[in-house]
Parts: structure tokens; C-alpha cells; sequence
């Protein structure tokens, strides 16, 4: 396995870098007869990428024409009826795709036509993006940072959970999280450089002895979702349960753990001693480096345990 | 990049100064306002009130302008003046450059009298680029600040020892993306420094490297081509202590006639640290296949085979996954989803042995022109593993309500049900929870619009939790433009459980708005 480095990284980078220098062409067409019949539409485009503009300035800079978006003008222009020109919202995924594709190629774009839910989900460009009379960033149909809870609405209650992500006061958006930019990991959590870390760096590691549960490459481990809800959720610190329970869905409980404190864990948590969780520098067991001082007084000044007992 | 924070007013207020000679238009609301906070209780249990601060507000909000020349400015500046600020700009012209600066602040508290806090500073900007319509320039980067007091418990019974918290991190990138005629290449760096000034042992640097690329096949344009290679890597600057990976990824997508699709995934990753002394591969194929009859009814199943190899233990893993969507009529939509994935040690050992997951979704939304939608469903997630005698189930029923083209309001309200079921090997967690919300706003009149909005919860079983957050919003237009906006919130918890985990928290909210418009 580790000597077919090549076929994995060397021959796709070969085989895209063939296909990188034998691109097809696309061809403008002069559009000022479009405007004599829909003499509005230019206002619906202005300040846009889409922004009406000569063949000629359209060719030294980003913005499109009519033609590259609307095919069947030919027929168009002899019989103008809405039946012979193409326009974006009825079509499907792949024909949108074909008609911003060809200038959006970005590895969102790439991901939303090849493997993401949305694409699965009958979702198309048009779902979210609206073309003509809309000044948003990234033409966005509704001007909102969350823009996503609109349908995800379910989602949207959970971030008014207990203990939940703090999207509801601004401070980080869908985005932040779901990296549309991103096409290497829509359908997995592997690897290292995952969400949340962007934010937690403290908890992120690496450590000296790691929790494996918290590092998705070893085959004990799941990534932070093991324990967590991103979303939000009814338990403290976006916990799927609590405390106690949590850690008993992987561990046994060690049978010295089990002691005349009326059973197990009712006066402490597991994670009262075991206080570095996400990894520690100095023990295996995970355990808080003051554990000492930390126990003393409740332990031994109480007077039911003597020092050395 | 505080200094860069501390110039943007300076350069905002120059720009619209400048603008006025040669301005196309734009507009905003400039809004001053004053907050009262009235509250009681614990103030660690209610997460929705924790960043919001009592006092005289100012606010700049929606602010856009736009020039002859094309150049856009957007801004929207939150509370100025006030610890919640949330600030953000941008400058640019489409298709030649793009300049975002953000800033915001958020606080975290955890103990009853909100003595022990923390407090997140997150400054971020970036650039980017056209020289040509083909090749794009970005760059980006942020401060990230967190200092304060922190209680590691996160079960809410126990009193926690407070710990200092005071780290800082920064981040920058760079890249290049360059695209013809449906091909794209994406090159981008990206490096983090991380310095603890508690324990400076953590300190750590990290880099990665992602190439990308996305090409039809030439004269089988039907057949496209898509990859990425990444590197990355963290180290602790003290120890030199690694920790790295290595990931390819690489599909080929077949559209084929009669709108039928095939895509074919194959990831590669190898990860290791010093701590594991071993690396660890992770291989997976994935093929999809999908039909889809315009707006009418689509269907995708796939397979995903997977292994994790770290040269002791290996696990294989066995995924299948079926979506399909139906639309009997153009205002009915039906869709359904099931995954299925079987984990199994094939070589060595792994704490929590085999482990078979599943999750299902469906939902039915009725939607009618000029009224709304009407949407229900069902999502159950499930965990099972036979070595610890755990199982970990999850159902959700839920139906949501929006009218939004009525005459009179807009309504958006719906009901959540969920059932948890967590057994383990030694105990149990089980909670249900139900949830509704509701939006109400009315249409403008007489320059008077109103607005009420609730979220309710009610968590039971293990947990025996309450929590109320209403808001009553009203809004006067007067003199043009200009509005007078009431607000008042009410945040609620109440745990009947632990009953020092109660809190209530009364808000109002007065502002006065100037509309701008230039």
C-alpha cells in the first residue's frame, strides 16, 4: 500500500494536467438586439459579474454575455417565443451546471455537481442563486450571513438549544463550519485539519498521549462528534449526553472506580479527574496534572482519608 | 492586524466622504439605541444571553454604496461602542478585487454569578484578486484571542476548579486559482501560529498545502476529471513534537445520456504523530450512481468501501447509501434518504470493536404559490455496538409552517419531537425533547409593523429542563425614512433537576433609526 503513492496522487495530476492544456472554446455572440426587446433586464444586472457589456469588454474582463448563459438565440431572434431560448431556473442540475460551469469552475461548484447531498437532494445553482435583479454577495437570493436555515430549519432550532454554537448572536456563520470551498471531504471526516480546530486550537493537539477517540486517523476514533453536538444541544458543552454516561459508551468502568461513594461517579465525574480529555502532556490516563492539590481538600481535610491510606 | 482594525473607521469615513464627487448610490441604517438588562439567576445555563451587554448602542447597519466606477463598499458595524461588537467590511469591484475585514467578540460564562468567563476576540481579513478574467490571487488571514477563566467540569452538579485560559492564534494563506473553459486549478498555502501564554508547551505552528483540480476530458466532455493533494502538518515548537498527513483525492464523473450519472471517488490519506509511533492509511472507494427525470423523480444509490490501517489493527468498512425525490405534482415533493455503514476489525484490536451504523431521513413539503409551504418529516439515526453493549438511537419527527405571502402577516412556526436513547455498557441516558417555534410579522401599516417570536423547549425524561425565549418587537416610521423600534426579549431556563440552574433575563431594546439612502 505505501509504495502506490503514484497511482493515487502522480497519475491523476498527470492525466489533469493533459486535460488542462486541451480545453475547449467558447464562442460570444454580439447581444445588443437582446436589449431592444428586454430593455430592462440590464438594470437587473448591474454592478454584477452578469453586468451588460459589449462582446469586446466582455472578453478583456470577467462579465459574461447573454449568449453564454441563454443558448438557442439563433431561433430566438428569428421567433422570439420563451420556448426557444434557454433560461437557468427550469433546468436541471446538469444543464446548469453545463452554463455556470462554465465560468464558475470552483471547488464549490465542482462539489455541489459531483458528490454533495445538495446535488443528490434535486438542489441546482439556481436553488440558492438568483441571476438577474439581485445584488447580493455571491448572488445569494436572500442578503443573510445563515442563509442556509431557510430550509435547513430543523438545524436552525438547534442552535437555540441550551448549550449550542453562537450563530443566533453573529459570531460564526454556516460557513465558518461547512466549508463549501471544499472538495476532498464531502463525504468524509478524515484527516486532521477539520472544523473545529479552526477555533479550538487549545484542545486540537497533537499531545503527548492523545485520546484516540479525538483523532478520526486512528482506528479507535470518530473526531470530535464522538462526544459533541456542533449544532447545539440540551447537554452543557455540547454534549450528546451527560458526563457520566458519556464516557461509559466507549469505556468500562474500572472496577477500583467503583467505590462507598454511594456508587459509581455520584459525587465525581469522570472528567474531574480526568480532566485532560482531549489529550495530556504528562500521563496516559489522561488525568488532571493538579490532581493533588485538586483532591486534597475534599479527600483527606474532610477527614475520611488520611494521607498515604 | 489590530492596528488594521483601528484604521478601518478612519478609511470607512474617508471613502464615503469621497464618494460623494463621482457616488452612483447606496443606503444603510445608522441605528443609536440603549439596552436594559434585568436578570436573576445562574448565568452559565443560558447560552442565547450570554453576548449581550446593557448601555447605549451604536450601530451602522446594511451600509452599501456604490460608485460610478463599479466599486462597491458594504459594511455593517454591530454595536460599536459595546463588548458584543460585531464589525465587518468590504471593498471591491466585481470581477478585478475584493477587500473583507471582521471583527467580532463573544463571551462564554461559566459559573452562577458569571465571575468566571471567557471571552473570544476573532479578527479576520481578505483579499483577492483578478488580473485577468482566467487567474484569481487570494489571500487571508486572522487573529484569534481567547482569554478568561474556565471550569473544566461540563457537568453542571459539580463545582468545578476555575482555570486560566489565555491563548492566541493567528492564521494567513495564500493561493491562486486559474480556470478555462470548465477547467480549474487551485493552489493555496496555508500556515497557523498558536502561542499559550498559560503553558507555553502547547505552543505550536502548523502549515498545509492543497492543490486542486477540476477538467472535462477533452472531446469526451461528458467525462470529467477532479483531484486534490494535501499536505499538512502541526508542530510543537518546544518538542518539535509532529504530528502529519498526507491526502489525495481523485473522481471521475461520467455523465452519461438520458441524464444518468456515475461517480467514481478514490481517497487516499496517511496520517502519523510522534505519540501514535505508528501511520495510519485511510483508503476508500465510492461509486454513485443517479437517474434523474427532470422535475419529476431522481434516484441515487451508493457503495463506499473503506479501510483504516495502521499496521497494527485494520478496519473495514462497508457503506451503502439510497436517496430518492418524487414530485407527483409541481406543489408536492417528496424525498427519502438511507445509509447504512458496517464497521468490522478485520486484524488486531479496537476499543469499541465492530460497530454498525445507520440513519434515515423523509419528508413530504407542500408548497403553493403566493401562500407558503408545508413540510414534514421524519430523520432516526442509529449506533450499535455488540462488544460494549451499546446502542445509541436517535428519532426526530418534525413538521414547519411558513406563510409568507398572506396580506395582512408573514407566519413561520413548527414543532420539533425527538426521543434519545443512549444505552451503554454500565447505564443509560434516555431524554425526549420537544421544541416549537413560532415567527409572526405583520405587514407595514400606517408606518406601523409589529413581530413576535418564540422558541420553547421541553427536555424530559433523564433531564427534566425548561426554557423560554420570547420576543415582542414593534416599529414606528416616521419623517420619511426614519423608524422607532421597541424590542423586548425574555430569555428563560429553569432545570428541575438542579435547581440552582434556574435563570431569567428581561431585555429591552430601544432604538431610533435613520434610513439612509444616498
Amino acid at each position: 500500500m505505501k509504495k502506490n503513492n503514484f497511482y493515487f496522487i502522480g497519475l491523476p495530476m498527470i492525466l489533469m494536467a493533459v486535460c488542462f492544456l486541451f480545453p475547449s472554446n467558447v464562442c460570444p455572440q454580439d447581444q445588443a438586439d437582446c436589449l431592444d426587446c428586454h430593455e430592462n433586464i440590464e438594470a437587473t444586472l448591474l454592478n454584477s459579474a452578469h453586468e451588460i457589456q459589449t462582446v469586446k469588454e466582455s472578453k478583456e474582463s470577467m462579465k459574461a454575455t447573454c449568449f453564454d448563459c441563454h443558448s438557442g438565440w439563433q431561433k430566438h431572434l428569428d421567433n422570439p417565443t420563451a420556448e426557444n431560448i434557454r433560461t437557468g431556473p427550469e433546468l436541471s442540475l446538469a444543464d446548469q451546471t453545463d452554463i455556470c460551469g462554465g465560468c464558475h469552475i470552483t471547488p464549490h461548484q465542482v462539489a455541489m455537481a459531483s458528490g454533495d447531498p445538495h446535488a443528490r437532494a434535486d438542489l441546482t445553482c439556481s436553488s440558492c442563486h438568483m441571476v438577474h435583479g439581485n445584488g447580493n454577495e455571491y448572488l445569494v437570493r436572500e442578503d443573510l450571513d445563515n442563509y442556509c436555515v431557510s430550509c435547513h430549519s430543523s438545524v436552525a432550532m438547534e442552535f437555540q438549544r441550551r448549550s449550542a454554537h453562537p450563530v443566533e448572536s453573529g459570531n460564526i456563520r454556516c460557513v465558518d463550519c461547512h466549508d463549501l470551498s471544499s472538495i476532498e471531504n464531502a463525504e468524509f471526516k478524515i484527516g486532521f485539519d477539520w472544523s473545529c480546530q479552526s477555533c479550538h486550537e487549545e484542545i486540537a493537539g497533537p499531545f503527548l498521549y492523545e485520546h484516540p477517540v479525538t483523532y478520526s486517523h486512528l482506528v479507535e476514533g470518530g473526531s470530535c462528534m464522538e462526544c459533541h453536538e456542533p449544532h447545539g444541544s440540551v447537554n452543557d458543552r455540547l454534549l450528546k449526553q451527560t458526563s457520566r454516561v458519556l464516557c461509559l459508551q466507549c469505556h468500562d468502568v474500572p472496577p477500583g472506580h467503583i467505590t462507598n461513594h454511594s456508587g459509581l461517579g455520584s459525587r465525581y465525574a469522570c472528567v474531574q479527574c480526568h480532566s485532560e480529555i482531549h489529550g495530556s502532556f504528562s500521563n496516559n490516563l489522561l488525568l488532571d496534572p493538579d490532581l493533588g492539590d485538586k483532591m486534597f481538600p475534599d479527600c483527606y481535610q474532610s477527614g475520611c482519608h488520611s494521607v498515604g491510606n | 492586524m489590530k492596528t488594521i482594525i483601528k484604521k478601518v473607521p478612519a478609511i470607512f469615513i474617508l471613502l464615503l466622504a469621497s464618494s460623494v464627487s463621482f457616488a452612483q448610490g447606496g443606503g444603510g441604517d445608522l441605528k443609536l439605541g440603549y439596552i436594559y438588562i434585568d436578570d436573576d439567576g445562574n448565568r452559565s445555563v443560558s447560552h442565547s444571553s450570554f453576548n449581550y451587554y446593557d448601555g447605549p448602542s451604536i450601530s451602522l447597519e446594511n451600509f452599501h454604496y456604490r460608485f460610478k466606477n463599479g466599486f462597491r463598499i458594504k459594511s455593517n458595524l454591530q454595536n460599536i461602542n459595546l463588548e458584543n461588537k460585531n464589525l465587518s467590511f468590504e471593498l471591491g469591484k466585481t470581477g478585478l478585487f475584493g477587500i473583507d475585514v471582521n471583527t467580532n467578540r463573544y463571551r462564554r460564562v461559566y459559573d452562577f454569578d458569571g465571575d468566571s468567563r471567557t471571552k473570544r476576540d476573532l479578527t479576520s481579513a481578505g483579499l483577492w484578486f483578478n488580473p485577468s478574467r482566467y487567474v484569481k490571487f487570494f489571500a487571508d488571514g486572522s487573529f484569534n484571542s481567547v482569554s478568561g477563566v474556565i471550569r473544566d467540569s461540563f457537568d453542571p452538579g459539580f463545582n468545578a476548579i476555575a482555570r486560566e485560559l489565555d491563548y492566541k492564534s493567528g492564521k494567513y494563506g495564500v493561493g491562486v486559482r486559474i480556470k478555462h473553459s470548465g477547467r480549474m486549478f487551485h493552489a493555496e498555502y496555508n500556515t497557523v501560529t498558536y502561542s499559550n501564554e498559560i503553558d507555553e508547551l502547547k505552543d505550536q505552528s502548523r502549515m498545509r498545502y492543497r492543490l486542486m483540480g477540476h477538467f472535462p476530458v477533452p472531446n469526451y466532455e461528458w467525462l470529467i476529471l477532479s483531484g486534490v493533494l494535501q499536505k499538512f502538518k502541526t508542530e510543537l515548537d518546544d518538542t518539535e513534537f509532529e504530528l502529519k498527513s498526507t491526502t489525495a483525492r481523485g473522481s471521475v464523473l461520467a455523465r452519461l445520456p438520458n441524464n444518468l450519472l456515475i461517480n467514481y471517488i478514490a481517497f487516499f490519506n496517511r496520517a502519523g504523530s510522534d505519540s501514535d509511533f505508528v501511520e495510519t492509511d485511510n483508503v476508500a472507494h465510492l461509486i454513485y450512481a443517479g437517474y434523474t427525470q427532470p422535475a419529476t423523480f431522481g434516484v441515487t444509490a451508493g457503495y463506499q468501501m473503506d479501510i483504516n490501517d495502521d499496521f497494527e489493527d485494520e478496519i473495514k468498512a462497508n457503506s451503502y447509501y439510497f436517496s430518492s425525490w418524487l414530485k407527483p405534482y409541481e406543489a408536492f415533493e417528496l424525498k427519502t434518504e438511507y445509509g447504512f455503514r458496517a464497521e468490522e476489525v478485520e486484524d488486531g484490536f479496537r476499543l469499541v470493536g465492530n460497530e454498525d451504523r445507520s440513519r434515515i431521513r423523509a419528508y413530504g413539503t407542500y408548497r403553493k404559490a403566493e401562500l407558503g409551504s408545508f413540510k414534514v418529516g421524519f430523520e432516526s439515526k442509529m449506533r450499535e455496538n455488540k462488544q460494549l453493549e451499546s446502542e445509541a438511537e436517535f428519532d426526530r419527527y418534525h413538521f414547519d409552517l411558513y406563510l409568507e405571502d398572506l396580506e395582512i402577516f408573514m407566519f413561520s412556526g413548527g414543532f420539533s419531537y425527538f426521543k434519545g436513547d443512549y444505552e451503554n455498557n454500565d447505564a443509560e441516558f434516555e431524554f425526549t425533547s420537544q421544541q416549537l417555534y413560532v415567527n409572526i410579522d405583520s405587514r407595514e401599516y400606517r408606518g406601523i409593523t409589529g413581530g413576535f417570536g418564540l422558541a420553547y423547549f421541553r427536555n424530559e425524561l433523564d433531564l427534566d429542563d425548561e426554557s423560554i425565549n420570547m420576543t415582542f418587537r414593534g416599529s414606528y416610521q416616521f419623517w420619511g425614512g426614519n423608524r422607532a423600534e421597541l424590542i423586548y426579549r425574555v430569555f428563560n431556563f429553569d432545570n428541575f433537576l438542579l435547581l440552582d440552574q434556574y435563570y431569567t433575563e428581561n431585555m429591552v431594546e430601544f432604538n431610533l433609526i435613520k434610513s439612509l439612502s444616498f
